[in-house]
């Protein structure tokens, strides 16, 4: 099925995308921007295979390295591919469950994707390392982020089972990508922990004070209008 | 703006000329891009798509990346793809497959 931008959604399309959101919202406690776009492009039928492929993917990603880290793949995957709603919704999920199993603040802040982004590549990862090898606790995850860098290059041969989940996060969401590139940040917290409003919350308080003391990255080249 | 409508007015007559070359966008020295331009390189790569050319986008910010996937996706052209790297770009416009297909076999495998 093509994509037709000026096509409206026939009422059956509108009145289905309006059910699967009030679920969503119910069952994982957000609702995704782009639905009407994955409706658009694949139609009704293709919508459920779309939707049952990724969860069925990102349910594998997730028994693999466990939920929060899968989030910060997903993020990084996603932002990789200059998808700043999904790396930001995925990032906030993340940190949700770092600051619930810890209640420490993840030294990668959602609100930061943007303006990573507009940062070279090698920057990014110059960035990250700083961040993340401050701490012992954070050393599992910059080994991911590292690999994960490594492969979205084609920098050197797959090996062992991290890398074959990792491969299959940096193909999801190309896949996802490819209709949430219509969307932008911020987002939602893309995962059930979305449901914890309550802590969400307490992590915005926590988040706070921090943001306004601590300097945003910002890109070696300026932005000229 | 003006840059996105000079490149159309002159990518139209390469891309009328055989052979089927591929398109290598090099996004290096871009520093920003307008929605008006944006929606001129819609354009653009409707066109390319017609003649059913390979196009790669290269850039090694996400930032650019995204912009040329939000192109694509508009222009609704399967054969063309951002990356990060000049030696990514060269491999896409040799492989035949479309980008989101092989995203989902990949994906589902």
């Amino acid at each position: 099925m093509t994509l037709d931008r000026n096509r409206k959604l026939s009422l059956i399309e509108r009145a289905f995308l309006a059910t699967i959101n009030g679920l969503g919202d119910l069952v994982t406690g957000y609702t995704i921007a782009f639905g009407e776009e994955l409706v658009r492009q694949h139609g009704l039928r293709g919508f459920f295979k779309w939707a049952g492929v990724t969860q069925k993917t990102f349910d594998e990603i997730c028994a693999h390295f466990g939920v929060e880290d899968a989030h910060l793949m997903a993020s990084l995957a996603s932002f990789w591919n200059g998808c700043d709603y999904c790396a930001y919704g995925h990032m906030l999920a993340h940190n949700l469950y770092v600051f619930e199993r810890t209640g420490e603040l993840f030294p990668v802040d959602e609100e930061d994707v943007v303006s990573l982004m507009r940062m070279r590549d090698s920057e990014v990862m110059g960035e990250l390392r700083s961040r993340l090898g401050k701490a012992a606790a954070y050393a599992r995850k910059l080994e991911l982020v590292e690999r994960k860098n490594h492969l979205r290059l084609e920098e050197g041969p797959a090996d062992g089972p991290d890398d074959k989940m990792l491969l299959k996060c940096i193909a999801l969401y190309e896949w996802v990508n490819e209709c949430s590139i219509v969307a932008g940040a911020p987002a939602p917290p893309l995962g059930v922990i979305a449901k914890k409003k309550a802590l969400h919350q307490r992590y915005l308080e926590a988040r706070a004070p921090e943001r306004a003391s601590r300097p945003r990255p910002v890109a070696a080249a300026p932005k000229v209008t | 703006m003006r840059g996105a409508t000079e490149l159309e007015r002159e990518l139209a007559g390469e891309l009328a000329e055989p052979p089927p070359l591929g398109v290598l966008f090099l996004m290096h020295g871009l520093n920003d891009c307008v929605e008006a331009a944006r929606q001129v390189l819609v354009s653009l790569q409707q066109k390319v798509a017609k003649h059913e050319r390979r196009t790669a986008y290269v850039d090694d910010r996400a930032r650019f990346r995204g912009m040329a996937l939000w192109v694509m996706h508009l222009a609704q052209d399967p054969n063309a793809k951002a990356v990060s790297t000049l030696d990514q770009g060269l491999k896409w416009l040799g492989v035949r497959d479309g980008r989101e297909q092989d995203a989902a076999g990949r994906a589902a495998s």
